[in-house]
């Protein structure tokens, strides 16, 4: 492969991987922190895209956009909680997954609004131009970017302070209570935490990261397609939280990067078989992963075997 | 009216399908509290041994179902000796099983896509005759999948009701511990407990390959509302789950009258979140001991 | 007004049934503030139901608890704790994959870290948390569990839950203290100790105790009051004295099942 084109590519990878690290923090919170398991995270990826692209093609200025767009996973992710946090772990994760389908299953019907299956074309608006003034602006000082960089950094300064921000509250009482829950409710409340409540604020801080990793996903992909908010995506982001170590958010940055090469990254090497066989073999190689970790290694490559609790 | 009964037939079949899918996951669950998310693709091998046995090999589709239910019931044991025995012996909890079947589906789906490739197949299977019975048409297949599967699950009722393998799995499934001491032997029954799980994944496999058409995804795309069907009919019964699948497909069928039928999992999984939040044990609704 | 009643909770014909089983039929007790109350009554007799019920842990079919002057029956469990009313499990429910000080710093209260806008602001709860950790090591000290005070929950042994359960509700410096068999499985000695020492924090800041127990001696010698229950109703309440030769209690105890254990 041509050297720049390879860069390109292997710029295109990592931001792949940002967009999932960010993703997976979400996961991370809800799951390592107040222990829901939440099968339909993908949804709240898929409302901040979408709202992201919705608002910018109907003229909403994208620093305006971006924010109401988190809030409205972060809303949507009470939305769901709301009547379903009091179930039990394993029907949560199926009610999840339900809404996510359902509202992609909407997405795609409502072509009108937001293209359907031919996709919501330009939903990042203006990136493309912003993009080309960053570039710009560094060729003026004679650094000649590859036009891939500015996204690729701008994601991982997210993800750092998303990670930042979720280890700044990771030493805090609010934390421990949520610690609480996780294990044991009953514990909680009987010492007067307000359980529903912590569960209620994991799931939309959680949903918000999400949203958060759609608004990149729209910068990234420019198109929209309702295809791109399939389970599978919060099946990989469960791998790459198993992987990195379910309650590490440091794990979640490792994880995702191994992942995302994987996923994509094997393309760059060429193996003697066809396309389709070689992008099944890679997922033959995250399915074997999650089951190894599982069987021999729960906690991940960075997570605290002690303070793993995967019974909720 | 007419067009009442003809979504009744039409669900008839599809639920039919969800019925035995849920049937077997239910069983597994109910006996081994293994939530198994390579369910789906169980059923895809299932398809795609009928589909060497009917297509490959070119024999007659009778055969091939015995290959389904063949293949997949081996596979279930063979899983069972290399995967989900070992790990209960090391005390592996729900999640943990269940996330490993999260990943063992990725395998087996992958494997599937790496084998076959990625296009849809068919059986050799009439699929055009219908027959129209004045007001409503039912066509071939749907007579094939509704019989069968109703054969299959009366089958399935005797064996646990009025057989010995059936009562102790019924034992094993209230309390494993329990019946360990009083002298079952839960290993046979495990092993029935697959070879019949995976033989109804087989044959779902088979039925929904003949209903719909063959890919690696077909059985991985029917899991979410096989889950349904289960939560709706109440977790662990198995009686339950045939009732959750049949209401599943008929609500879905229906459902058409009134909206779009690219709708229709959409409301399948509408009814699912409706029944959880109304009826956390089940359509048929026994709440079970708590705390 | 509520505050100076001798009263500080008042249980008013409680039921709960389970099926066919009424765990709790028909219960009614007072419990005098500052008062060591002991619950006792034959396995099986409804004590840890009636627990439940009263902390929010398990729906009273009907029934009136009033406790600091106002009916909770029915409410939230952790709005009752807040409320005041703490209790204890009998089978221990403690936090294995959390340190056993952390188990015992979650149960303080006024924590405005514990808020989530407030989380992000270290200003805002630091210092609670400095005096919440010293509180809670001295609360170890005194059930004697500060040699453990850095070790994960989950390696504690039965005896040392129940004590991590006591130190845990002691921490939410509750109004009423509810213990189910605080004692069970722990050295007698130490056992002694403690509810020594419980007997000294009543003096010195109005705590009021009631407890689940089965071993007698202990009973007769700590209680103020002893209520009696069996087969879901209250049989008898009074002085350790007046209900030792009360014929209704032994009756109780020896048709009402294994009794002791
Ligand atoms: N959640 C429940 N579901 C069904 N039955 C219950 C439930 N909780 C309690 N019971 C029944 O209610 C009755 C009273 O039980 P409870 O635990 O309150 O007794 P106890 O007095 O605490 O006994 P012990 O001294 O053995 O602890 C028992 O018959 C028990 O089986
Ligand atoms: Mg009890």
């Amino acid at each position: 492969m041509d050297p720049l084109l390879a860069f390109g590519f292997w710029a295109y990878v990592l931001t792949v991987a940002g967009v999932y690290a960010v993703f997976v923090l979400g996961l991370q919170v809800q799951l390592g922190d107040a222990g829901l398991l939440n099968f339909g995270h993908v949804a709240f990826m898929a409302v901040g895209a979408y709202a992201t692209g919705l608002m910018i093609t109907n003229g909403v200025p994208m620093l305006i956009a971006i924010p109401c767009a988190v809030a409205l996973a972060a809303l949507f992710g009470v939305l769901i909680g709301l009547p379903t946090l009091r179930l039990r772990g394993d029907f949560f994760a199926i009610v999840t997954i339900a809404a996510g389908e359902i509202l992609r299953i909407i997405i795609q019907n409502r072509q009108d609004e937001t293209g359907g299956t031919l996709g919501l074309r330009r939903a990042s608006g203006s990136w493309r131009e912003t993009n080309n003034t960053i570039l710009d602006w560094f060729s003026g000082r004679g650094i000649e970017l590859d036009r891939r960089v500015p996204l690729l950094v701008i994601t991982w300064v997210v993800a750092v302070l998303v990670a930042l921000l979720l280890r700044h509250i990771g030493r805090s009482p609010w934390r421990r209570a949520l610690r609480a829950v996780r294990e044991n409710e009953d514990a909680a409340a009987a010492v007067g935490k307000p359980v529903f409540n912590l569960k209620l604020q994991a799931l939309a801080l959680g949903a918000a990261i999400a949203g958060i990793s759609g608004v990149l996903f729209t910068l990234l992909q420019t198109s929209l397609y309702p295809e791109n908010f399939e389970p599978i995506v919060t099946f990989i982001g469960f791998s790459i939280l198993i992987l990195g170590g379910i309650g590490s958010y440091f794990g979640v940055v490792v994880g995702s990067i191994i992942i995302a090469f994987i996923i994509s990254g094997v393309r760059f090497l060429d193996f003697p078989l066809e396309a389709d066989k070689v992008a099944a073999l890679r997922y033959v190689v995250v399915g074997l992963l999650i089951m190894g970790m599982m069987a021999f290694r729960p906690q991940g490559i960075f997570g605290k075997r002690e303070e793993l609790h995967l019974d909720g | 009216m007419d067009e009442l009964l003809q979504t009744t037939i039409n669900g008839l079949a599809s639920g039919s399908i969800y019925a035995l899918g849920a049937v077997g996951l239910s069983l597994v669950y109910a006996i081994l509290k293994l939530v198994n998310f390579a369910h789906g693709d169980f059923m895809t091998l299932g398809g795609y041994a009928a589909f060497v046995v009917n297509v490959t090999w070119g024999l007659p589709l009778v055969v091939s179902v015995l290959g389904a239910l063949v293949v997949v019931a081996a596979l279930g044991l063979l899983t069972e000796a290399a995967i989900w025995r070992p790990m209960r012996e090391r005390g592996a909890g729900v999640m943990q099983l269940l996330l490993l079947s999260l990943g063992f589906s990725f395998v087996l789906r992958n494997l599937i896509l790496f084998a076959w490739g990625g296009e849809t197949r068919t059986l050799r299977v009439d699929n055009t005759s219908s027959y129209d019975l004045g007001i409503v048409r039912i066509s071939l297949l749907q007579v094939i999948v509704i019989v069968v599967s109703a054969v299959a699950m009366v089958a399935v009722a005797l064996l646990l009701r009025r057989t010995y393998v059936g009562k102790s799995m019924r034992a094993l499934s209230d309390s494993f511990a329990l019946a360990e001491v009083s002298g079952i032997n839960t290993r046979r029954v495990v092993t029935y407990t697959w070879i019949l799980g995976g033989g109804l994944a087989g044959l779902a496999g088979f039925l929904a390959t003949i209903f719909t058409v063959l890919t690696p995804q077909t059985g991985w795309v029917l899991l979410l509302g096989i889950f349904a069907a289960i939560i709706l009919g109440g977790i662990g019964d198995p009686f339950g789950a045939l009732v959750g699948g049949l209401t599943l497909g008929l609500v879905q069928e229906w459902s058409t009258m009134v909206f779009a039928p690219t709708y229709k999992e959409a409301v399948g999984f509408a009814i699912l979140i409706l029944a959880l939040l109304f009826r956390p044990n089940g359509l048929l609704g026994h709440a079970t001991r708590t705390g | 007004m509520a505050e100076s009643s001798p009263t500080i909770l008042e249980v008013d014909d409680l039921r709960r049934h389970y099926g066919g089983v009424r765990a709790v039929d028909g219960a009614s007790f007072t419990v005098q503030r500052g008062s060591i109350t002991s619950l006792i009554g034959p396995n099986g007799a409804g004590k840890t139901t009636a627990f439940n019920l009263l902390t929010g842990f398990a729906r009273p079919d009907t029934g009136r608890v009033v406790f600091e002057g106002s009916d909770v029956a029915g409410h939230r469990s952790d709005r009752v704790a807040r409320r005041g009313m703490v209790r204890t499990f009998q089978l221990t429910r403690v936090l294995g994959k959390m340190r056993v000080i952390e188990n015992v710093m979650l149960a303080a209260q006024q924590q405005p870290g514990e808020r989530f806008v407030t989380a992000f602001l270290p200003t805002r709860w630091r210092s609670r948390e400095e005096e919440i950790r010293h509180e809670a090591a001295a609360v170890l000290e005194q059930v004697g569990l500060s040699e453990k005070a850095e070790d994960y929950a989950a390696t504690l042994s039965g005896g040392q839950r129940k004590l991590l359960e006591l130190a845990r509700a002691l921490m939410a410096r509750p109004r009423l203290l509810m213990l189910d068999e605080p004692m069970a499985g722990v050295n007698p000695t130490l056992g002694r100790e403690i509810l020594a020492s419980l007997d000294r924090l009543r003096h010195e800041t109005g705590l009021t105790v009631m407890f689940i127990e089965h071993d007698m001696d202990v009973v007769m010698d700590i209680s103020d009051e002893v209520i009696v229950m069996g087969e879901g109703r209250v049989i008898t309440q009074g002085t350790p004295d007046a209900v030792r030769s009360d014929q209704r209690v032994i009756d109780a105890y020896l048709s009402g099942g294994s009794g002791h254990e």
